[in-house]
């Protein structure tokens, strides 16, 4: 029965307009984002090369030098990016703000903030700044020293001041600070890196996590209207009752439109995986490396298919207990929320919702964070039976009571 | 298993308000009425017999199985919504087909089941005809197929006629009485007429209570010899409305035609008359509002 | 004239204030997320752009939410007062609350030091946001499908963030570069919509 209830639940979503939209747009979304020429940048690294891209570092002479060029940047724009909430918010202060930051600069390089800003304009007066490329490694570059005399515990201190004057969540706060900063990379580590993209990642694995970032982000957003939509069919077509009053149990119920619901989304994303993964399998025999042909299947399965299940398991459990449209409102904000909440664009994946690695390569980087990632994507695959075992009980109660918690609450509205 | 449905003592409260009040009945195999004006509770007690709503007291048990044993009670039961729809873009035969698989009948069945149900309600040649298209009168056949396709002990209609045309509404009575040759058909309606021409056995609700259960030919015995008929001039019509219950006006110029019930002679003009099970339903409500008001 | 406000204020308590609640708890929680302190005229923009573009959604694209269902679309339409009038007033509330939300932003952004020509700021904020919100309203009126209207808005909206310069003078986030002359067509684009909206959903009766 249970099979096929699935199937007719799949024939049921391909007569949607909802999924077709659905379709349209999550290819014309990567398409659009991923349509650039990206085996251009990875090549083997040559010795007299301009730049070679960032490494994490911890050192402190390099986490001071690297935080102070940050402040610069930020007092030169007056624009600081905080993050109180775990969203992004951009802080702008007044003159008198500006004035203490200021001197807190100039206390902590033992320059004047004239002095400082003419560096600063010379050091970016170096570079074309009409280009992307250029305009990165001029942001790569850029330190401001700190005097010789200042010890790390009063840089602390001085950054703390910083914290007091922006407000919550800045750059300087602690834990960013420990958190290590981005140094340029010698010749050495860019080869080192190179090597690592080729063996570990065999080039297709590189740009299939660029593809799950991408894709990652819709994936947040797309699946909820096709789990509201199968939902609130019912109501729609005035066919609850028909359907409660039949033998099938709820699981099977709710488990075979849920199913079918995260199949149908997660085939789109395996078409245009499949699709898009065939250049750089080429691109990767032109290297000499032997592609992994299912890097791009592995990777979305593991990155975007526990997404999808917990995007639909939220919607069909916020759905079925409201029975209506609110679960857009909450969930396109977990998803605005989460893709702004992340501190880098490249991994600290802690319990986000979209994952985020926006960057081919760095490949060394995401194998010592992978263990992360599987955490992550393994508690919302759990996460996900647990909402949809609830989203069940939930249509049970209704089906046996006649209606929801929330319909008891707001009944007297209607 | 016996084929007959035991309610005992059944009560439902919405809140502070009592929707059934000691129901008790026990119906037989056959076609059963469940009569009564529109918010009386019968729509409530189908759907304690159905599972759509949990009883608040009382004992419910249909062919022995108790109502709390939801799966197996789904099984035996067929319902028919008041408002029955299915998903618009469905065709007929593939709605039919959709109820079917969450009846858990097999591929097999269902080839056999499904053409032979449509064939039955006369949608045969419009098995693709969509949902959305339909007719009121197409949209309950189909959901009687629907309710019947999986060959259940007990079926049970929501006023199916209402709103049907009268030349589909005798249609679809003829189809319920077919069905009910060899199981229970419950069959609630406030419309009279549906009740006298397919029901022997009968129950009258009113307000959650049952007011009368028994046959028709019973519930005609109440009024025998009470109903009257008379001519009288309509600038009189008002004032006899007032004293008695009418139960049917044939205006005719300045006269009119009235059919009264009265437990005596009401007018030395007045002439006895035959009782149909309108004016003993008319009859049983009257006497309920006047026993009610005296309390 | 009665009637007709007796249909808005019921539209109004009856259908719409739970998607109010929600665009008022979504301008509560902006403190969280944007800063209205000593903006410059970008920064302002960003916010209102970014942030606030939002309320149009949410309060457009739910104006049709009443007459999904068949039976009460049907009965609505037999009705003496046209339909159409009644959509007009529900326009006019959701617009009217969007006018609220604007200025009191713009004067709080004032009162926090910002630096913008108000005139423009407003016009081009107003402009942007019905235009988003009368994509919802359109696609809902003539799908008949809320759900429909929230999702084609809000991906309207995500692909402005990568692909805004090329959808020309009906990108969002203009004035987040310096531009403010897409203010005109945007308002004439959003009564476009709106009306052929209404005399699309008017036309076609709904099988």
């Amino acid at each position: 029965m249970f099979g096929t209830l699935f199937v007719k639940e799949c024939k049921q979503i391909l007569k949607s307009m909802v999924y077709y939209i659905y379709v349209v747009v999550f290819i014309l979304f990567l398409s659009s984002q991923l349509s650039g020429e990206l085996s251009e940048s990875m090549e083997q690294p040559k010795p007299d090369q301009e730049g070679y891209g960032i490494v994490n570092s911890h050192e402190e002479s390099a986490v001071m030098e690297k935080t102070l060029a940050g402040l610069v940047l930020e007092t030169y724009h007056n624009s600081y990016a905080t993050y109180p909430m775990g969203f992004y918010k951009a802080v702008t202060l007044n003159e008198a703000e500006l004035e203490k930051i200021e001197s807190i600069i100039e206390s902590c390089t033992g320059k004047s903030w004239d002095q400082v800003v003419g560096e600063l304009e010379d050091h970016f007066a170096k570079y074309n700044s009409g280009s992307m490329e250029e305009a990165i490694w001029a942001q790569t570059a850029y330190s401001v020293l700190p005097k010789e005399e200042l010890e790390y515990q009063e840089f602390c201190e001085a950054m703390e001041k910083v914290c007091k004057i922006v407000g919550a969540g800045s750059a300087y706060k602690k834990e960013s600070l420990e958190a290590g900063v981005g140094v340029p990379m010698t010749y050495e580590q860019a080869v080192e890196e190179f090597e690592a993209l080729c063996n570990k990642d065999r080039i297709t694995g590189a740009t299939a996590r660029l593809f799950c970032d991408y894709a990652g982000i819709i994936l947040s957003v797309l699946p909820i209207f096709l789990g509201i939509t199968r939902c609130l069919r019912d109501k729609r077509a005035q066919a609850v009752q028909v359907v409660y009053v039949h033998k099938s149990s709820s699981l099977q119920i709710i488990g075979s439109r849920y199913l079918a619901n995260v199949c149908m989304a997660f085939l789109p994303v395996v078409f245009t995986s499949f699709i898009m993964q065939m250049p750089y399998q080429y691109h990767a025999k032109t290297l000499g490396v032997t592609p992994d042909i299912f890097a791009f299947l592995k990777y979305s399965c593991i990155w975007l298919l526990p997404e999808i299940m917990v995007v639909l398991a939220v919607s069909f459990l916020i759905t079925e207990s409201t029975e209506n449209v609110i679960s857009i409102f909450v969930q396109v904000f977990w998803a605005v929320a989460s893709v702004f909440t992340s501190v880098s664009l490249e991994g600290n994946f802690g319990f986000q919702l979209v994952a985020r690695w926006n960057a081919l390569g760095d490949t060394n980087a995401f194998w010592m964070q992978r263990q992360e990632l599987f955490q992550n994507r393994g508690f919302y695959f759990i996460l996900s039976f647990a909402v949809l075992g609830l989203t069940v009980g939930i249509y049970e109660k209704k089906r046996r009571e006649g209606e929801s918690l929330y319909g008891k609450i707001f009944k007297g509205r209607k | 298993m016996d084929t007959k449905i035991q309610i005992k003592d059944l009560s439902k409260n919405f809140g502070k308000k009592q929707a059934l009040k000691h129901v008790n009945l026990e119906i037989q195999q056959g076609m059963f009425g469940l009569l009564g004006p529109n918010g009386a509770g019968k729509t409530t007690l189908m759907k304690v017999l159905t599972t759509l709503t949990k009883k608040s007291s009382g004992n419910v048990t249909l062919c022995d199985i108790p109502v709390e044993q939801c799966q197996k009670i789904r099984q035996i039961v067929g319902y028919l919504p008041q408002d029955f729809s299915m998903y618009g873009n469905m065709g007929a035969y593939e709605a039919l087909d959709y109820l079917a698989v969450l009846s858990g009948m097999s591929k097999k069945e269902r080839a056999k089941k499904v053409p032979e149900m449509l064939e039955k309600v006369n949608l045969g040649d419009q098995h693709k005809t969509k949902v959305k298209a339909m007719s009121g009168g197409m949209k309950r056949r189909l959901g009687i197929a629907q309710a019947i396709i999986h060959n259940p002990k007990i079926i049970v209609v929501d006023e199916p006629t209402a709103g049907l045309d009268p030349e589909e509404r005798v249609r679809f009575r003829n189809l319920l009485c077919e069905i009910a040759k060899d199981r229970i058909v419950i069959l609630s309606t406030h419309i009279v007429g549906d009740i006298e021409a397919t029901c022997e056995n009968i129950a009258v609700l009113n307000c959650g209570e049952i007011l009368f259960r028994g046959t028709v030919s019973q519930l005609l015995e109440a009024v025998r010899g009470k109903v009257y008929t008379l001519e009288v001039s309509s600038m009189e019509l008002p004032m006899i409305q007032e004293k008695f219950l009418v139960t049917g006006i044939l205006t005719n110029g300045s006269t009119a035609n009235i059919k009264i019930i009265s437990e005596g002679l009401p007018m030395k003009n007045a002439k006895p008359a035959g009782p149909d099970v309108e004016d003993a339903y008319m009859y049983l409500m009257n006497h309920a509002s006047v026993s009610k008001s005296r309390q | 004239m009665e009637r007709y406000l007796k249909a808005g204020s019921s539209f109004l308590c009856r259908q719409y204030a739970p998607h109010v609640l929600v665009m008022f708890l979504f301008c509560c929680m902006s403190g969280f997320f944007v800063s209205l302190r000593n903006l410059d005229a970008l920064q302002a923009a960003k916010v209102m752009e970014m942030y606030f573009a939002f309320t149009g959604i949410l309060l457009f694209t739910p104006l049709f939410m009443p007459e999904q269902d068949m039976d009460i679309f049907l009965l609505k339409r037999s009705k003496a007062m046209p339909l159409w009038r009644l959509y007009l007033i529900r326009l006019l509330e959701a617009v009217t609350l969007l006018t609220l939300v604007i200025t009191v932003f713009i004067l709080l952004m004032k009162q926090g030091g910002c630096v913008f020509s108000a005139r423009n700021l407003w016009l081009g904020a107003f402009a942007e946001i019905l235009f988003l919100g009368s994509i919802g309203y359109f696609v809902s009126a003539v799908t008949n499908q809320v759900v429909l209207g929230y999702m084609v808005s809000i991906i309207y909206f995500i692909s402005n963030i990568g692909a805004s310069k090329h959808l020309g003078i009906f990108g969002l986030f203009q004035m987040m570069r310096g531009e403010y002359g897409f203010a005109p067509v945007m308002l004439l684009a959003a009564a476009i919509l709106a009306v052929v909206g209404i005399v699309i959903r008017e036309k076609r009766a709904w099988s």
